[in-house]
């Protein structure tokens, strides 16, 4: 991951990437568990390099979204 | 609160920076709009306040972070949200328009007007009113179209669309044809010229019932003040290459918009207008290093360098347009021969206008826009020419030079040339007599104009608007009087 975490530049991409998807996907990490359809969510989670996470992609287009979205991440 | 959303939203995608798109996704965030309506619903607070709250709440989260990066996002958020507020605000809060629009509201205070301001303000639509109330008054004083639609919805899908309207009839057209915006269009600058005119200050002068009007030619902010002080109509050419003159590197845009944002706030209430470009071989300038021509009067010289240099030419014109938003400038070319000139001249103001567009700079478009008559091909096409533009002036020096065949520089040549020279005379009447037939403007802006003894002669053929040098302004004008008694 970035060095300085996910900051607004990365998380938009992110989250721009997850609305393209029909899937309900969650990222999860220190803890806790957000939609990613929110950026504040994202943002506030404070995600930086060395914190672990992991995404859940569940839905119709789960393969598609999974892969995309690797290749999005900082 | 939707609506507010999809206005900060169209605001907030006019900046490409890509800083802005997470601020978009901010205000599109569904916790964000759960939240400030759950504060609205459940707690009955204020919309402002509701926001304001919700952002307070983002903004904690992210100041209570201990990097200082994640915690300069709480300006992110407080940024969103000031913008949610602007558009939510009827009070106090910054009224002033982003981008150039038209406000459609159901009622106005004049108040409301006064802090929005004429930038960016194109023109008013309001569901209740009338052409005598306060607002309508101060809307005519801003110069401003206003139109009153008691039956128009106002809705959310209004916001994008395109609205045109009449002030004069008092309609209101959305998303009107392509004819439509180019009758009214063409409309709105014969008005904007004729007000200019109206405008003027001092006396008025006459001769045999027609009202003449007294212009200056200038090439700086000097001669306008001086312009200014001797008491004239407007500055019926103000001659740009000036600026251009006698330095080591050429103007850039910023430079250049400053200065001609200068002088038009000189001008705020009269006729301001610019020639572009008027240089060739016979004018050098320094850091453009132009070829020796065998003939330069009947070279590469005013619309004809302009093309041959677009880069220069565009540069120039989008510091016209960017300086227009300071007041009313119209913009005039040299030198034309034809009407494919002036088709090539629209498509280089269009891409000039689309550059700042999508730079994000203010500008004011659709100028009124006049050409030149000085050579003997735009005399006998004067009223071809006429159909493209608002306005047209004589340039007499020259058109006597090519009408002659006579170069006005040949000391040899000094007593041929002669600008009242019969047939210089009749090419003038020819131009005045097009310019009636097509019903736009005309001015004559050549040293003839300051020719005391020529002055009867110009006048009979039914010119009613000189343009002379300041120094000149007074003589013409005791003439003018002396004339207008016998």
């Amino acid at each position: 991951m970035d060095p300085l975490g996910i900051h607004a530049r990365p998380a938009a991409l992110m989250i721009k990437t997850a609305a393209g998807f029909a899937s309900d996907i969650r990222l999860n990490a220190k803890g806790k568990s957000i939609a990613l359809s929110s950026i504040l969510s994202l943002m506030t989670l404070g995600l930086k390099q060395g914190d672990r996470m992991n995404i859940t992609v569940e839905g119709p287009d789960e393969v598609q979204a999974a892969k995309t979205l690797r290749a999005v991440l900082p | 609160m939707t609506l507010r959303c999809e206005k900060a939203q169209a605001l907030c995608q006019k900046d490409q920076a890509a800083i802005f798109e997470a601020q978009k996704l901010m205000l599109e965030d569904q916790e964000f709009i759960d939240r400030i309506q759950e504060s609205i619903g459940q707690d009955k607070r204020t919309a402002v306040y509701a926001v304001l709250q919700t952002s307070e709440f983002y903004a904690d989260m992210f100041l209570g972070m201990d990097d200082e990066l994640m915690r300069s996002k709480s300006a992110d958020i407080r940024d969103v949200s000031s913008l949610l507020v602007r558009c939510l605000s009827q009070g106090k809060a910054d009224k002033k328009l982003l981008a150039p629009g038209i406000v459609v509201a159901d009622y106005l205070l004049p108040g409301d007007l006064v802090e929005m301001g004429r930038e960016n303000l194109l023109g008013l639509v309001v569901r209740h009113g009338s052409p005598s109330s306060h607002l309508a008054v101060l809307a005519t004083g801003m110069n401003l179209p206003m139109v009153v639609c008691p039956d128009l919805d106002i809705e959310p899908a209004l916001e994008g669309k395109t609205l045109a309207m009449d002030g004069g009839e008092g309609l209101l057209f959305i998303e009107p044809d392509s004819s439509t915006q180019t009758l009214l269009k063409e409309k709105a600058q014969e008005l904007i010229y004729r007000k200019q005119v109206l405008a003027s200050t001092g006396e008025e002068l006459c001769y045999q019932g027609r009202r003449i009007e007294l212009l200056a030619n200038v090439g700086s902010i000097e001669d306008i003040r001086q312009a200014i002080q001797a008491g004239c109509d407007g500055i019926g050419l103000f001659r740009t290459e000036l600026s251009f003159l006698g330095r080591q590197e050429l103007p850039d845009e910023d430079e250049l918009v400053e200065y001609y944002s200068q002088c038009l706030e000189l001008m705020p209430d009269r006729p301001l207008v610019f020639r572009t470009l008027d240089i060739g071989s016979d004018k050098q300038i320094q850091g453009l290093s132009l070829p020796q021509e065998a003939n330069p009067a009947l070279g590469c010289r005013g619309i004809r360098f302009c093309f041959a240099h677009t880069d220069l030419f565009k540069t120039q014109l989008r510091a016209l347009l960017r300086a227009a938003v300071k007041g009313r400038p119209a913009l005039m070319f040299p030198m034309i021969t034809s009407v494919e000139e002036v088709a090539h001249i629209k498509a280089l103001l269009r891409e000039a206008a689309d550059e700042l567009k999508q730079a994000g700079l203010p500008y004011r478009d659709h100028l009124p826009l006049g050409l030149m008559i000085e050579t003997p091909a735009a005399v006998v096409l004067a009223r071809e020419l006429a159909r493209e533009v608002s306005f047209l002036s004589i340039g007499s020096n020259d058109l006597a030079q090519y009408t002659l065949a006579a170069d006005r520089e040949n000391e040899a040549l000094a007593d041929r040339f002669n600008d009242r020279h019969p047939a210089v005379m009749k090419m003038i009447a020819l131009t005045v007599e097009a310019a009636r037939q097509e019903g736009v403007a005309l001015s004559l802006c050549g040293e003839l104009a300051r020719d005391t003894q020529a002055l009867p002669q110009l006048l009979e053929t039914g010119l009613t608007r000189l343009s002379v040098s300041p120094s000149r302004l007074e003589a013409v004008k005791a003439k003018i009087r002396q004339l207008c008694k016998q």
